[in-house]
């Protein structure tokens, strides 16, 4: 195979000045040939600035550990956020509360505990020592009128409407300790 | 008939023994890969000290087409930002249709790529998709920008302008590709997805020798389709440009029979 250069001409009798060479093409088809790929493109550039458009606007929603929330909690105040933990104290009760199923648990990052009251789908993978991501807002405990047992008990709770799991890397069974970890080597649990 | 005619009338335009061979060693490594990956190696089940059962269970073994997808993805893109520098630097047709031959296989994989993603991440993270994750956007701008050069490179132009075109483009996909992977230690605050496996050596044993094997076929596979497509695109080409010979040929039937009748009239 040869390496031709592009600027090469196409044919060696591209150059025979006698004949009329215009391209000739019927208007459909050359209507259709130029009409696909400006539509892709377009489509493209589209969905791009959509995605842009998302990061930017707001949608992607930064991640804030127990103990920085903790440290934040008067800042955001009533603000949506996402929070993020290991589970340290998972309760088995469901209680009813506004009318909907609710469970407990309680997470801890760097720690520092977080109580959680969770309303809503709880994930598949939702596992103590494994990192998740709870997306809701700071409640007064004073609000629930169910006593925490165990985890931070300070008054205040998470109350999340939405459940992710964070899961880290980790495959081997002589790093599992690692694993449980909510994402940096302080212990997560307090007085760990 | 040439030797080439007789060559293609007997395999087919884009296969030769080599190829044959390589297809043959990537259909047994199929074999091999799904019994390594659904039989062999088990599920990801790791008991804490404190007696906590963690882990991915069988939804790990979708590692073993998800990052080889991934790899091969970034490695066809990586072939396409090469071609395009060389298309830009040495005018030349051959890294040309080497670009536009691996960004369609590099398409494919990336579209891969997300689809298993998307399916890992409903047991493990508890979404379908997250429009908020750094690293699922990133990777859904680096297909659609695939995407985007792919239709540059059909956009109406010389086949010179067509190319230096898409060259441009295509140097933007392997700038995406470094984004991509390392939006997880950049932005890890904004991500749901885990740090790199294989970079933080987070895997062992069977599962490590599956998904070694398994990254190993992904690029053989890669290789394979590479060859047939980067063929065909060859011959297209040239069909191409027998076709100009063609019309021209047409062209001067036409004028021959045209010149009587010119000259009758002037009379």
């Amino acid at each position: 195979m040869d390496n031709s250069d592009l600027s090469a001409s196409d044919s060696p009798d591209a150059g025979d000045e006698s004949l009329d060479l215009t391209p000739r093409r019927r208007d459909d088809e050359s209507r259709g040939s130029r009409l696909v790929p400006t539509i892709v493109l377009a489509a493209v550039l589209a969905v791009i600035g959509f995605v842009l458009f998302q990061g930017l606007s707001g949608a992607t929603l930064f991640l804030r550990d127990a103990n920085d929330a903790v440290e934040q909690r008067s800042e955001l105040a009533d603000r949506r956020f996402r929070l993020l933990g290991s589970p340290i104290a998972i309760t088995d009760d469901e209680f009813e509360m506004d009318g909907e199923t609710t469970v407990r648990f309680s997470i801890a990052c760097d720690g520092t505990a977080v109580d959680i009251v969770h309303r809503g789908n709880v994930a598949e993978s939702f596992q103590m020592g494994v990192p998740v991501v709870l997306e809701g807002r700071w409640s007064d405990s004073a609000d629930i009128g169910v006593p925490w047992n165990s985890g931070a008990n300070d008054g205040f709770y998470f109350e999340s409407d939405r459940m992710l799991v964070k899961h880290d890397n980790e495959y081997r069974e002589d790093r599992v300790e690692e694993a449980a970890s909510c994402g940096d080597e302080s212990p997560d649990a307090p007085g760990a | 008939m040439t030797s080439t005619e007789t060559a293609v009338a007997q395999r087919g335009p884009t296969r030769s023994r080599a190829t044959t061979i390589l297809g043959g060693v990537v259909l047994i490594g199929v074999a091999v890969w799904l019994f390594l990956a659904f039989v062999a190696s088990g599920p990801d089940i790791r008991t804490t000290a404190e007696g906590n059962t963690i882990g991915q269970f069988d939804a790990v073994r979708l590692l073993y087409i998800h990052v080889p997808l991934v790899i091969t993805a970034y490695s066809a893109f990586v072939v396409t930002a090469i071609g395009s520098f060389m298309v830009l630097v040495k005018k030349s047709v051959w890294w040309d249709l080497v670009a536009g031959a691996s960004a369609e296989i590099g398409s494919l994989g990336a579209a891969l790529t997300l689809l298993t993603g998307s399916i890992w991440g409903r047991p493990i993270w508890n979404t379908w998709w997250e429009w908020g994750d750094v690293r699922i956007l990133t990777t859904l701008v680096l297909f659609m920008l695939s995407l985007g050069y792919l239709a540059v490179r059909r956009l109406e132009g010389t086949a010179e302008v067509r190319a230096k075109r898409s060259a441009v483009v295509g140097l933007l996909l392997v700038v995406n590709v470094a984004i991509v992977n390392k939006s997880v230690e950049w932005w890890a605050d904004q991500t749901l997805h885990q740090n790199s496996t294989i970079a933080e050596g987070a895997i062992a044993d069977l599962k490590a020798f599956t998904l070694f094997f398994s990254i190993v076929l992904g690029l053989a596979a890669y290789s394979w389709m590479m060859i047939h497509r980067f063929r065909l695109a060859w011959l297209e080409r040239q069909y191409d440009r027998f076709g100009i010979d063609d019309a021209i040929a047409a062209r001067r039937s036409e004028a021959d029979h045209a010149q009587p009748v010119t000259q009758g009239e002037s009379a």
